[in-house]
């Protein structure tokens, strides 16, 4: 989060401000009146709104939680809050009330809003006594530490808060930067995974624009360059840690796939993927892995896409039942197809939708650990249920 | 193309199936994973090959494996291809 001249000044004012995790504005030690007409002490908390890296101003949120009992002014009437339920803001704040006065037009910017606020509850305490102080002036931060160049700006409610925290300190790899292997990081960047390995010898070519997500430069296509570094480059503007492994998976280089904490394998070459299943089947670590299966016929392309899963609870029916296939077939026709990144897309939805399920962010009701999309039928046939 | 596509056998009946969205007349009550192959791809030795299924008797659908067969029904669906694209 970039310097805001804005929330210095309400620390300049004498304000204790304090930054959490880029997405709440505090100011601390706010003296109002309780019921009793005792002087107390409470918190006045902000969400931030940010576009990119600065802090927003012409506010579109005008209220704000209040930690502390309930305001009264100097003349016994309450101050009516609009929601008395308690809500945890972020693991140890909890609010106790929301306020939420407006002004005539949007809040010009965070001094403002927090001053304009500061004073409706404060001003009887210093009616009743004119010594009550702020504390001194400090801003200070609590990072989130989040592996994002920036941040979401997406108050959560407490349970989506829990659920986040089900991707911290994961590290995810994915082997095959095609098409499919491209979306799913577009996917997975977008969460809050401790780190992103990306698996591929090949460089990025003509062909992969028109198959990855987003519109890839000229100038990224006349400087040959390794797909992996350039998706790492691209999504690096998004997630923190990505890593580029511009290497082909083979028996001499496996130990890359150690660390991991799951593995979506994306590569159309059948006969390494025996080592590299046997291998994370020996480590634990679960993995999906996808494929299409494309024809043309009668004129018009059909396909069926394939999302099978392994995870520590179930693996028997990758090999009895052949789910993933470790033998080449000759009649792949995908090169000399028309471009389908769509399809490349809903597959990588179908594995990273799979992969949240299995780690329990969304439910999970049919545990199915394969599943077949028949694009001529519009019909999704899943297989291999764990009881 | 397989002989039983051409040559009915006496009593068997007549279904009409679809593989791969093309319409055809099978004369068996089963059709294997090898005969949709056969059908599918005239010639092909791999077995790297995703079959499925929908429409068969009483709506039954799912996945033929390498050396299984699945009775035939009326309009029954049928895809066959190569696997493993990314």
């Amino acid at each position: 989060m970039n310097h805001s001249p804005h929330i210095q000044k309400l620390a300049d004012d004498g304000y204790d401000v304090e930054i959490v995790h880029d997405r709440w504005l505090l100011i601390k030690r706010v003296p109002y009146l309780n019921k009793d007409l005792e002087i107390k002490y409470g918190i006045i908390v902000s969400d931030i709104e940010m576009a990119g890296n600065d802090v927003k101003v012409n506010l579109n949120n005008h209220p704000i939680y209040f930690v502390g009992e309930n305001p009264y002014r100097i003349d016994g009437v309450k101050l009516n809050p609009n929601n008395c339920n308690k809500v945890e803001l972020y693991p140890g704040l909890i609010a106790d009330f929301y306020f939420s006065y407006k002004l005539d037009r949007p809040y010009n910017d965070y001094y403002e809003k927090m001053s304009h606020y500061v004073h409706l509850f404060s001003k009887h305490a210093i009616r009743k006594d004119p010594s009550v102080t702020f504390n001194i002036g400090t801003l200070s931060m609590i990072p989130d530490n989040l592996p994002f160049q920036y941040s979401d700006c997406n108050s959560l409610s407490p349970e989506g808060n829990i659920l986040m925290q089900k991707f911290s300190g994961m590290k995810i790899g994915i082997i095959g930067m095609g098409g499919t292997g491209s979306y799913i990081l577009d996917y997975i960047s977008k969460t809050p995974v401790e780190e992103i390995h990306l698996f591929d010898g090949d460089y990025l070519h003509n062909k992969n624009a028109f198959r990855a997500p987003g519109a890839t430069r000229l100038e990224d296509l006349k400087n040959i360059q390794k797909k992996t570094d350039y998706f790492k480059k691209e999504y690096s503007r998004i997630h923190k840690n990505i890593i580029s492994h511009s290497e082909y998976i083979k028996s001499e280089n496996l130990n890359l796939l150690d660390q991991l904490s799951f593995v979506f394998i994306s590569i159309d070459k059948s006969e390494i993927k025996k080592i590299i299943v046997d291998h994370l089947e020996s480590l634990n670590i679960g993995f999906v892995d996808v494929g299409m299966g494309i024809q043309i016929t009668n004129g018009a392309i059909l396909c069926q896409i394939r999302t099978s899963l392994s995870t520590a609870e179930k693996r028997e029916h990758i090999h009895e039942k052949q789910r993933i296939k470790f033998a080449e077939n000759p009649n792949n026709e995908y090169s000399n197809l028309p471009q389908i990144s769509e399809l490349n897309a809903l597959n990588a939805s179908f594995a990273v939708i799979k992969w949240k399920k299995s780690i329990g962010f969304y439910h999970d009701q049919e545990k199915e650990y394969h599943s077949q999309y028949l694009l001529p039928n519009n019909k999704l046939l899943n297989n291999d249920y764990n009881p | 193309m397989s002989d039983n596509l051409k040559t009915p056998q006496g009593q068997e009946k007549e279904t009409n199936i679809f593989v791969n969205t093309k319409e055809i007349i099978w004369y068996k009550k089963e059709i294997s994973f090898e005969e949709l192959i056969n059908i599918s791809f005239p010639g092909s030795t791999s077995k790297e090959f995703d079959v499925t299924y929908i429409k068969g008797h009483s709506d039954q659908e799912g996945e033929l494996l390498n050396g299984e067969s699945v009775h035939v029904h009326p309009n029954m669906e049928f895809i066959v291809t190569p696997t493993n694209e990314s």
